[in-house]
This record gives C-alpha cells, sequence and structure tokens, in this order.
C-alpha cells in the first residue's frame, strides 16, 4: 500500500511538472493569426511547438500545433509527386508550389510541409500537416496559441520604400530551451547565427554570433554557417555545422553565446564542389552517425563515434577528416529529417517532381 | 477564365423537366445553378461538387461550400490562379456533369535586368558578389537554371556560384544576390584548392541571363542579358577610409558632399552606411560605385562635420574596412576592433 501511495504521489507530482512545463512553454503566446509573410525553415520544439521561420517579416513564429498526442512510431511513407498533390490542393500548377522545408513533428510524428503557393513576393505561405493515414490538411492559423521574436534588420537604405535588406532563414533546431538559427544575409557576407532564448524574449540588435572559419589555422574569415545539427559530444551539447564554404566543423552550444566570437574546429573537407543541403544524428547499433545530405555528393553517411578525438584539421589535404560513406541508393535529396528512431523522412528531386519517402536509417 | 464544355449528363428525372444543372466560375468561385439543393449529403458537398487542377480525381482544391441563392458555390481556400481547373457535379443516381476553365491568355513579357552591380568593367579575381536588379519582381526557385558565368571560349565556368536553394532575393523578389562559391575565393580550402578562384586575372567574362527566367506573374523575360568583363588582380586590401578623398561642399549650398574611394564598394551597402551624424539628405552612388555623393536636405551650414562609416562595409572583395575577407593570422596587423571609422571634413 506504502507503494502504491508514492506511486501516486510521485504520479501527481510528475503530472503537476509536466503542467508547469506545458505552461512554461506557451508563457508569452497569444491567440490569434500570426499573419506569416514567407513560410521558410521548420523546427519543432517542446509539446508540440511548431517553429517557423519568415525571412520576409524578419521573424520567427512559435505556434502550439495542440498536436501532441503521441505516437511511438511512424507509418511508412511513400508519396510520389508530392509536389504534384499540394499543387492540386491549393489549385495552383505545380510549378507554382515550392516545398521549403519538412519536418516531422516528433511527439505524434505526422509530418509537416513549408509550402509557398505561388513563387513572387506576393506568394502564400502555407503550412500543412500529413497525418498516419496520408491525409493531407492545412493548418489553420486563425486563433492559433502562438508567439512571435522579430530578428533585427538594419535601416533601409532608402527611407520610405520597402527595405531591401533581407536574413534569408536557412535552418532552425530547437536546443535545451533555445532556438538555434542560421541565416544568411542579401547584403553582408557575414556570420548570422543566433541562439534565442524560448519562451521568446526579444532578440537585441546585434546579438547574433560571429562565426569564424579557421583555414588550417591560418586563413580566418567571418563565415555563414548554412545548415547545422544539434549533437552530444561527451554528454555536452555541440552543433555539428556546415559552412557557406563547405567544411564541417563542431561549435560547443556553450560558446553560443550573443556577441560572442566563435571559431567551429573543422573535423571534414567534403571536396569541391559540394553543398551540404541537411543533416539528421541518430544512433543505431550502439553507434553514432550523421546523415547528410549534399548538393553535389549525394547522402553520405558519416561515422561519428567520439568526434571530440578528431584532431581539428590543420594541413591543407584532400577530402579528409571524420569518415564517411556514400549511400548510393539515395538520390536528389533535397531535405532529409528524422521520422522516428529507426526511419528518416526523405524530399526528393527528380526532374521536378518530388518525393517524399520514408527510408530506413542505413 | 474560358469555359470549356466537356461532357453532357444524363439526367435523372429529378433535373428532366429543369434546365440540366450548369458551373460557372463567378468571382473566384465555382458555383452550380439549376439544381435543388436542400440537404447537404451525408459524406458533405464535397461528395457531388468537386473541383480539381488536375486530370486524374486524386487530389481536390481545398475550399469550402456554400448554399447561395439556390446554387452549390465551392469557394477555394485560396484566389484562383492561372491554371485549368476541372469542376466536376456528380449527385447520386447521374452521370456527371464536368466543366473545365481554362486560364486567360498570359500577359506579354515585359520584365527586364535593369542592370548587375558591380557595373565596373574590370572585377577583381575574387569578387565574392554580384546584384542583378530586374524592372519587375521576379519568380523564386529558378535562378540557377538561368544565370551561367561563361569564359572568353563561351565555355561554363561550372560551379562559379554558390546556389543556394533558398535564392537571396530582396523582399520585392527585383534583386537578387549571387554569391561566388566563397569556398573557391577562400585561401587554403579543398575547393580553392582543386578549382581555383572562379574568375582568372586578364581573361574575359560574361555573366549571361537567358530569357527563359520566369518573372513573377509566370512570364517569360522579354530579353537575356549580358555583362562582360575583365578579370583583374585578387585584391585582399582593406578599404580604408584614410584613402578616400572628400570634396566638402560650400556653405549656404545644396552641393552634394562626395567621396571618392580608390576602387568600387559593395554597391548595396556603401548606399546605407556611411553617414553624415545630424544631417538629413539623401544618397547617391556613381561612377562605378567610387563614388559617394550626399545631398542635403537643407544647406550646409559652415563649419567642421563629419563622415561616419560602418566598418562592415565592404568592397566588392567581401573586404571590411578594417578586416580582410580572408585575414591571414601569420601575417596580418591586428586593427582595432572597433565598429565604424570617422572621416572629418569642413564645409567650405
Amino acid at each position: 500500500m506504502l507503494l502504491t501511495t508514492v506511486s501516486r504521489g510521485a504520479a501527481a507530482l510528475c503530472f503537476a511538472a509536466a503542467l508547469a512545463f506545458a505552461a512554461s512553454t506557451t508563457t508569452g503566446f497569444t491567440t490569434g493569426n500570426p499573419q506569416l509573410k514567407s513560410a521558410g525553415p521548420l523546427a519543432f520544439g517542446p509539446d508540440g511547438i511548431l517553429f517557423i521561420g519568415d525571412s520576409v517579416a524578419a521573424n520567427i513564429v512559435a505556434v502550439d500545433t495542440r498536436d501532441a498526442k503521441p505516437a511511438a512510431s511512424a507509418p511508412a511513407i511513400d508519396i510520389r509527386g508530392i509536389n504534384q498533390k499540394v499543387a492540386a490542393l491549393l489549385g495552383v500548377a505545380p510549378t507554382d508550389v515550392i516545398i521549403n522545408d519538412v519536418k516531422v513533428n516528433p511527439i505524434s510524428k505526422n509530418v509537416y510541409l513549408s509550402v509557398s503557393r505561388g513563387r513572387g513576393p506576393d506568394a502564400i505561405p502555407v503550412i500543412l500537416r500529413l497525418d498516419a493515414s496520408g491525409k493531407m490538411t492545412e493548418v489553420s492559423f486563425d486563433h492559433v496559441p502562438h508567439s512571435i521574436v522579430g530578428i533585427p534588420n538594419a535601416p533601409n537604405a532608402v527611407p520610405g520604400g520597402r527595405n531591401p535588406r533581407l536574413d534569408t532563414i536557412t535552418q532552425m533546431a530547437y536546443v535545451d530551451g533555445r532556438l538555434l538559427v542560421a541565416g544568411l544575409s542579401n547584403e553582408e557576407f557575414s556570420s548570422n547565427l543566433r541562439t534565442i532564448p524560448f519562451p521568446f524574449q526579444s532578440v537585441a540588435n546585434g546579438a547574433s554570433i560571429e562565426i569564424y572559419h579557421g583555414s588550417h589555422g591560418r586563413f580566418e574569415t567571418n563565415s555563414p554557417v548554412r545548415t547545422f545539427v544539434p549533437y552530444t559530444i561527451h554528454n555536452k551539447p555541440f552543433i555539428v555545422a556546415a559552412y557557406t564554404c563547405t567544411p564541417l566543423v563542431t561549435i560547443p552550444m556553450s560558446d553560443l553565446k550573443p556577441g560572442a566570437k566563435v571559431k567551429g574546429t573543422t573535423i571534414a573537407e567534403l571536396g569541391a564542389g559540394n553543398r551540404p543541403l541537411d543533416m539528421i544524428a541518430y544512433k543505431k547499433d550502439g553507434h553514432d552517425f550523421i546523415l547528410m545530405a549534399n548538393s553535389a555528393h549525394g547522402v553520405l553517411k558519416l561515422s561519428a563515434d567520439h568526434l571530440e578525438t578528431y584532431k581539428p584539421i590543420l594541413a591543407q589535404t584532400e577530402p579528409a577528416g571524420v569518415p564517411f560513406q556514400h549511400v548510393t541508393d539515395l538520390a536528389n535529396v533535397k531535405h532529409l529529417t528524422s521520422l522516428d528512431s529507426g526511419n528518416a523522412l526523405i524530399l526528393s528531386d527528380n526532374n521536378g517532381t518530388m518525393d517524399l519517402r520514408s527510408i530506413p536509417l542505413p | 477564365m474560358i469555359l470549356r464544355f466537356c461532357a453532357a449528363a444524363v439526367l435523372t428525372a429529378l433535373f428532366a423537366a429543369a434546365q440540366p444543372p450548369s458551373i460557372h466560375l463567378q468571382n473566384g468561385a465555382f458555383r452550380v445553378a439549376g439544381a435543388p439543393f436542400d440537404a447537404e449529403p451525408v459524406e458533405g458537398w464535397v461528395s457531388i461538387f468537386r473541383v480539381y487542377t488536375t486530370a486524374d480525381d486524386s487530389q481536390p482544391v481545398m475550399g469550402s461550400y456554400a448554399v447561395e441563392n439556390g446554387d452549390l458555390v465551392f469557394h477555394p481556400r485560396y484566389p484562383v490562379s492561372r491554371v485549368a481547373y476541372r469542376a466536376v457535379f456528380a449527385p447520386p443516381g447521374i452521370g456527371p456533369i464536368t466543366a473545365v476553365f481554362d486560364p486567360p491568355p498570359g500577359p506579354e513579357p515585359s520584365t527586364r535586368v535593369e542592370q548587375i552591380y558591380p557595373t565596373a568593367d574590370i572585377l577583381p579575381a575574387n569578387t565574392l558578389k554580384l546584384y542583378i536588379c530586374f524592372s519587375a519582381p521576379m519568380s523564386k526557385g529558378e535562378a540557377w537554371s538561368h544565370i551561367r558565368l561563361l569564359d572568353s571560349d563561351g565555355r561554363q565556368v561550372k560551379l562559379a556560384f554558390l546556389e543556394i536553394e533558398q535564392e537571396l532575393w530582396d523582399p520585392d523578389n527585383r534583386r537578387l544576390t549571387v554569391l561566388f562559391d566563397p569556398g573557391r575565393i577562400k585561401r587554403g580550402l579543398v575547393p580553392a584548392l582543386q578549382d581555383g578562384l572562379p574568375i582568372r586575372e586578364g581573361q574575359t567574362y560574361t555573366v549571361m541571363i537567358d530569357n527563359g527566367w520566369h518573372d513573377a506573374r509566370g512570364v517569360t523575360l522579354a530579353e537575356g542579358f549580358h555583362k562582360i568583363f575583365r578579370g583583374g588582380p585578387v585584391d585582399r586590401d582593406l578599404p580604408e577610409p584614410r584613402l578616400w578623398k572628400v570634396q566638402p561642399p560650400h556653405s549656404g549650398t545644396t552641393e552634394p558632399l562626395v567621396v571618392d574611394f580608390p576602387k568600387p564598394m559593395d554597391w548595396a551597402l556603401v548606399q546605407r552606411m556611411i553617414r553624415v551624424p545630424g544631417v538629413n539628405g539623401a544618397v547617391s552612388i556613381s561612377r562605378n560605385e567610387t563614388e559617394w555623393r550626399f545631398t542635403p536636405a537643407a544647406p550646409w551650414k559652415s563649419g567642421a562635420g563629419s563622415i561616419v562609416a560602418d566598418n562592415a562595409l565592404e568592397d566588392v572583395s567581401g573586404n571590411h574596412l578594417n578586416r580582410a575577407f580572408d585575414v591571414d593570422l601569420k601575417t596580418a596587423r591586428t586593427a582595432p576592433a572597433t565598429k565604424e571609422s570617422v572621416i572629418p571634413f569642413t564645409v567650405r
């Protein structure tokens, strides 16, 4: 009986803690329409909170999707020509649809697509949800609990007109109460990585982190991070990041403080003529891996055990560093995201026809 | 929208006495007239009336239904677009009635490339960016199919640009920023070692833009565009303000305050990164981005003034005022990490 009482007490405590946590994730949320101007990269936070990068409005919107019914695993997904289906749903030609990102709600395993209906400046942002039955529906933004944080912009060069300067958000990830946001300016060439506490507070002007890339210990550039994945090394949070200038680096999360000057440790150079597009980290058979989609090198599987043991690449070498292998049966992958513990979801572009399908993690 | 009649219906006695039902597209909504719509079917109106943009019936257009003035009306969730719509009315027991609405003819091509910056005929071999300016908003997502860098033999320079999927447009989609691949410009990296700089000193190049690029209306450009330039020496020198030549204005006039740079500056940044504190006015850039002109809103007052430049201002090779694009840590001078440079001048 005592055990039961203790269990009940513990359960009550857990429930109370869960309630408190749930309440804290929506602190500062208001209910209404967040009025998206564009829908770019997506990321999931706790409790089904979806972050949407809105580059045109220079905002990041956190939306409570109220899609938090747990599912242990996801069904197999194989939708050929998903861009055509999305176009048909939205009433446009397939050429008038851009799928900007795809992410999976880690709780419900429902798939979220970030879509532009149209390609011009008046394109309509749409978020679609694909459920386990394969049904695709629009995520309504009427009367949704949400919170918005603005990304500071430089003043307009020609007051009165629309400010031509824009930070394009290229990747977001939520890690331990912080949203990491990578972006590229259409004017300055400089690092534009920000770490934004969530629930949101305002982002101070100049609070971005200066990320430098040291080439072989000699040439140092203030380099934008284009894509990254959170990663744990020795129980400490890191990001594995790819610069616009190709190399793969590790950066401790503890270094990512507003106004800091950070230099990543190069762990791999993947060769010329290639751009990393998307990365996921996963564990299989007791080993750590990073799966990376690339513009030219296809999908690479990197052995990521003990990343801390790789010495920074300081010599001018051929592609080197962390060992990797090509996953040859995956081609034209544009987006890559985790589906569940054993599967990933890929969006591939086959001459204009985009396919969304789940694959076993290699 | 142009209505194309597709199929006649075989009607039941329900409709036999009246005019056969017809489908119209009016004010952005699809309307079925000529049939009774007293009660919504158990499976919803969607079970008898659907609108498609595709030849198959796998995915109808999303929207909402209403009975308005006796007609069944489908309101698409989003405005009708320039695509053919197929509306199918199929009440139980009778054959479907289908109407196809073709889009009206598209407008004629009229959008053009207005300018590519930098405008100079000689560009440093390590040029970092181009700005392509259009006369009207453009479509996103197809830039890399329509921009090429050609060498003097007309061969494409492979992988010259950083082909970012997101494409770095301004909010109006009228200015695209194109980065040369930084991995080839930055010294010491594998891409730079394997492929070298995209531009070679002394060689002639053409930035070629073909007219297949679509504007925001989905219409191709009225004509292609090309910019010819010659590769100049690599530029890793700081664009130091102490080397700028200031032409001070006369008091009591609205003459422009003019600053001449020894080399071209980044066209977008130089417009907003130099200011005259306490004086309102308008900035213009001229002489292939080597001249900054500031015309005051009110006549100058005599005395000392200052020009303040943001040290993040770049030249066309990405060198900041106090920091080179890729700093050689073995030879670089340690510059003070200041935010701004101040250049004094005196109103004459």
